[in-house]
């Protein structure tokens, strides 16, 4: 495998992440261990919780630990490259059409549409949540107060997430 | 701080703390965008994220690339991009490089404790999209459609998304 190859597996990845999250996981599977067979299963997996224990998209920490796997810097940078091309393409070429033609009806019309269902997937969203977290009056007590302070005071999330992050950063190391 | 500069800024801390994956960033982009910097109004910013549902690639670098090049052009799309994975891209690679002295049982844990955390920020950006995308008794009918199929078939998301946008289109252009 040379460092093109590399370059557009993550290229062919990109363009098939919409949607995004855990859904393309199998994706991965089939492309880099089944069809190319560049990692054992066991390495994919390894990879795979790495690439989940950080901020970011997941298929893009992926696609950076695949690639410096593989190929070191030059690797990562070239699957990061690639997995992030496509979007970046796509997004540019919308982003310059729209604000050309924001005051088309159809564009209009179009977005009229579309919000109501991104409000509906978001709510569905917050039932599957809801659904998969086993949960306990503690967690329960603290969603609830999160959620108040974050709508009702509309204090910046950074700071409730680093103030988690250092909270849970010592529990863990100090606390049990 | 030129605009430029903060474009970065900003688009570095949200690829900074981007914990949680897939929605539960939708309210610090928010926040940065739509109340500090005022660099997209409230429907603007839900338009951009449905732009960005029905286009390759993650939220937080979608509205990168979009922002970057509504304020600052094409020179500005490239550095918000760049900036909105700057941070995953440096972790991943010198955690890669250090990969056997990570403990990632530890991390695993601290992630766990984070959960309730990143319900709450998918739970108050829910709420505020719910208010700013529902502006009439037609897109209450619009959002129970669209809440009815995800929960009452299996169709792909895109197909869901597509049939609600073309029913909003027909009734924009009817009423």
């Amino acid at each position: 495998m040379n460092c093109w190859e590399l370059f557009f597996v993550f290229i062919k990845i990109g363009w098939l992440t919409l949607g995004g999250g855990y859904v393309m996981i199998p994706l991965f599977l089939e492309e880099i261990v089944k069809k190319r067979k560049w990692l054992k299963e066991e390495e994919f997996l390894e990879i795979l919780t790495l690439a989940q224990l950080f901020p970011g998209p997941i298929a893009f920490n992926f696609a950076v630990a695949v690639g410096y796997r593989l190929k070191k810097t030059k690797g990562a940078l070239i699957s990061a490259l690639g997995v992030v091309l496509p979007s970046f393409i796509s997004i540019l070429v919308i982003a310059i059409f729209l604000i050309r033609w924001q005051k088309n009806r159809i564009v209009q019309g179009f977005f009229y549409g579309i919000r109501p269902a991104i409000a509906g997937l978001m709510v569905y969203s917050v039932y599957e949540l809801f659904k998969k977290l086993n949960l306990t009056l503690s967690k329960i007590s603290i969603i609830f107060l999160l959620s108040f302070i974050l709508i009702f005071f509309k204090i910046n999330p950074m700071y409730i997430i680093l103030v988690s992050l250092g909270i849970s950063i010592l529990w863990v190391y100090w606390g049990h | 701080m030129g605009i430029l500069g903060t474009l970065i800024k900003v688009f570095f801390l949200i690829g900074l703390l981007g914990f949680g994956g897939g929605y539960a960033i939708i309210a610090l982009i928010r926040h940065f965008v739509v109340i500090e910097e005022k660099w997209l109004t409230n429907i603007q910013f839900i338009d951009v994220l449905a732009i960005s549902q029905i286009t390759p690639g993650p939220i937080a670098i979608n509205s990168a690339t979009f922002i970057g090049y509504k304020i600052g052009g094409i020179l500005g799309s490239i550095l918000a991009t760049i900036s909105s994975i700057l941070a995953p891209f440096i972790l991943v690679y010198y955690s890669s490089y250090f990969f056997h002295k990570i403990n990632s049982g530890n991390f695993s844990k601290i992630l766990s404790y984070l959960r309730p955390m990143t319900f709450a920020l998918v739970i108050s950006a829910t709420y505020n999209i719910l208010l700013d995308s529902i502006i009439d008794w037609k897109g209450v009918i619009l959002f129970l459609l669209s809440l009815f199929l995800c929960c009452k078939t299996n169709w792909n998301f895109l197909l869901r998304i597509f049939i609600v946008a073309l029913l909003g289109e027909i009734i924009y252009f009817l009423t």
